[in-house]
């Protein structure tokens, strides 16, 4: 229930203050005073009337309210001699709209607890009440991330300060936010919130969490000019990013580099590449600390460990070609072949390909970047639902039939658009 | 057979008296009252002559839907734990579980009504089952229809994360 410490603690502080409060409601013959309130009553001189002083707390109006009771002991019948005061006014006369948004903090935490980032934006648009109560959480603790495992669309206009649009899949709603970050680069990789960003004009990558919008430097990348980064990936822990490993070559083909980037480290360490490795990059994967690089058409494969240290090369059995499209899905990694009538999953401990049942596989890619598209396992009606709203966002379901569907994004061309899948979970 | 007795007689149950903000009062058995974390903390110490409650904050339409849902839940327990103790499998907590859900499908205004009242005189699962429903109507929606949903003005904030 409570995920972290300070939370859990200005929980129980709010609990036991209320129970200081609320505990001595009851008793007839009790007479409270708290923490230096002092109440004074006068009562009638009935000999049978018992007095009952207390203090309420008052639909998150902590200033007391002072309730004096009447009450006689031989008839059920009660009567409340005084009048609760302008609260009780003010909330019948609330009634009209209501009273959620009077809803004290700690109940409003409690409901945010359940609820994740995007739900919170919304909370916290509501009312100028549940906007503060938002607002002081995130003093104490950090919204719940979403971990939708269908990726995000993100639209990207080339315009500057315009907003950034994220098409979520899971609820058929879009998001804009206003992140002039992102604007003039490319999206390498994402993962959990996280994207790997780079800019068009130079070399100095950086983080970006979409969500708590916290931005990680990355050091200068000093890459010899006629090479161009053209993949990149980064492991997380604990939803935060502790590696980054990306790959330049150039057009030729016949050099590159491979740079890796540890959390704290000052700068990239440098693995070379020369002669056949360059040649025809299909695709990089970054799992459990081990990093492999897919090179002459998909056909060798070398292993790293995040180092950059070489551990092995891999010859693969199965010919994969380089149109076939290697995307990763449940922590496994998979090449589908153009025509989506083959579809692999690479064994690890066989170090080679295997086929697979394609059925139920869902592939996300944009039209140009291939690499940075995703791939979910949905069973049954509500992968329709999905894709229904998919293609409605001008989505191109490019398989009809057989086992792999594949959904490619329209361009928006004339708009100069650029979508990207980002995966958020 | 004068020694033996009719076991079907049972000890008079111990009552509570829980008197709502509108002056109504509600015998109910200790330990449905119970439930209350707030009328257990001081319980011990109050004469047995003395066991009432006056809880300002709580409407009688609500105390009696509180009360419903406590002796849902003292009756369910005792009927899951001698499940148990039989070893004869039982579908009681699911039962219950709906049960919750059929209770807390209520409109907002019980709901919230419900909530302050959990709240108040601290019934952690009942306090839970109605956050959790806050939550679940929240869910995906946008903040202008929250603010529907939930009847609330609309005191003019720009929105951050603007959906469509």
């Amino acid at each position: 229930m409570f995920p972290n410490a300070p939370i859990h603690l200005v929980f129980q502080f709010v609990r036991v203050y209320k129970k200081c409060v609320v505990v001595h409601l009851a008793g007839k013959s009790t007479v409270i005073t708290i923490g230096g309130l002092v109440v004074g009553v006068v009562v009638g001189s009935a000999v049978e009337n018992w007095l009952h002083v207390d203090i309420v707390p008052f639909f998150g109006i902590h200033s007391p309210a002072v309730v004096v009771e009447n009450y006689n002991r031989k008839s059920s019948k009660r009567i409340f001699l005084c009048d609760m005061g302008n609260q009780l006014k003010f909330c019948t006369k609330k009634r009209g709209s209501s009273l959620w948004s009077l809803l004290q903090q700690d109940i409003l935490w409690l409901i945010i607890e359940h609820l994740d980032f995007i739900d919170c934006q919304c909370v916290s648009a509501v009312c100028r009440n549940w906007r503060s109560a938002c607002k002081n959480y995130c003093t104490i603790s950090s919204f719940r991330t979403p971990d939708d495992q269908i990726p995000w669309l993100m639209s990207q206009n080339s315009q500057p300060n315009s907003m950034v649009e994220f098409y979520r899949p899971l609820t058929n709603k879009t998001h804009k936010i206003y992140l002039p970050e992102i604007f003039a680069t490319l999206c390498l990789y994402s993962k959990d919130g996280w994207l790997l960003l780079r800019p068009y004009a130079n070399h100095q990558l950086f983080l970006l969490n979409l969500f708590t919008k916290d931005k990680i430097d990355l050091p200068k990348l000093i890459v010899d000019p006629k090479n161009f980064i053209s993949k990149g990936t980064f492991s997380t822990q604990l939803k935060s990013p502790n590696c980054v490993i990306v790959v330049a070559n150039n057009y030729n083909c016949d050099k590159g580099a491979i740079y890796g980037w540890k959390t704290g480290a000052a700068t990239w360490k440098e693995y070379d590449l020369s002669g056949p490795p360059v040649a025809y990059i299909s695709n990089i994967w970054l799992t459990d600390n081990l990093f492999y690089y897919f090179f002459s058409h998909g056909t060798k494969g070398v292993v790293l460990d995040v180092d950059l240290n070489f551990l092995q090369n891999i010859l693969f059995s199965k010919r994969t070609h380089v149109s076939y499209n290697m995307t990763v899905c449940e922590n496994e990694l998979y090449a589908i072949s153009e025509d989506a009538s083959d579809v692999y999953r690479f064994d690890r401990s066989a170090m080679d390909w295997v086929t697979v049942d394609s059925s139920n596989l869902i592939c996300f890619y944009g039209k140009m970047f291939s690499d940075t598209g995703a791939m979910i396992r949905e069973q049954g009606r509500k992968a329709h639902l999905l894709l229904d709203n998919l293609i409605s966002r001008g989505c191109q379901k490019e398989r009809r039939e057989g086992p792999v569907i594949f959904v490619y994004v329209r361009m928006e061309g004339e708009h100069a658009y650029r979508t990207t899948w980002i995966k958020v979970g | 057979m004068k020694d033996s007795f009719n076991p079907s007689i049972e000890p008079p149950k111990k009552t509570v008296t829980l008197v709502s903000s509108d002056g109504y009062d509600f015998e109910v058995e200790e330990e449905v009252a119970l439930e209350s974390q707030v009328i257990k903390d001081g319980f011990e110490d109050k004469a047995v002559d003395d066991r009432e409650y006056l809880l300002f904050n709580v409407h009688s339409d609500t105390l009696e839907l509180i009360i419903k849902y406590c002796e849902k839940h003292v009756s369910s327990r005792k009927s899951i734990s001698a499940a148990a103790a039989s070893s004869s499998s039982s579908n009681g907590e699911e039962a219950l579980k709906e049960w919750d859900e059929h209770f807390i499908s209520v409109d907002t205004n019980t709901l919230y009504d419900i909530l302050m009242a959990a709240d108040y005189l601290n019934i952690k699962s009942l306090l839970d089952l109605a956050i959790q429903k806050v939550a679940d109507t929240i869910h995906g929606r946008s903040p202008e229809q929250i603010r529907k949903k939930f009847n609330i003005e609309n005191d003019s904030i720009i929105d951050p994360w603007a959906s469509e």
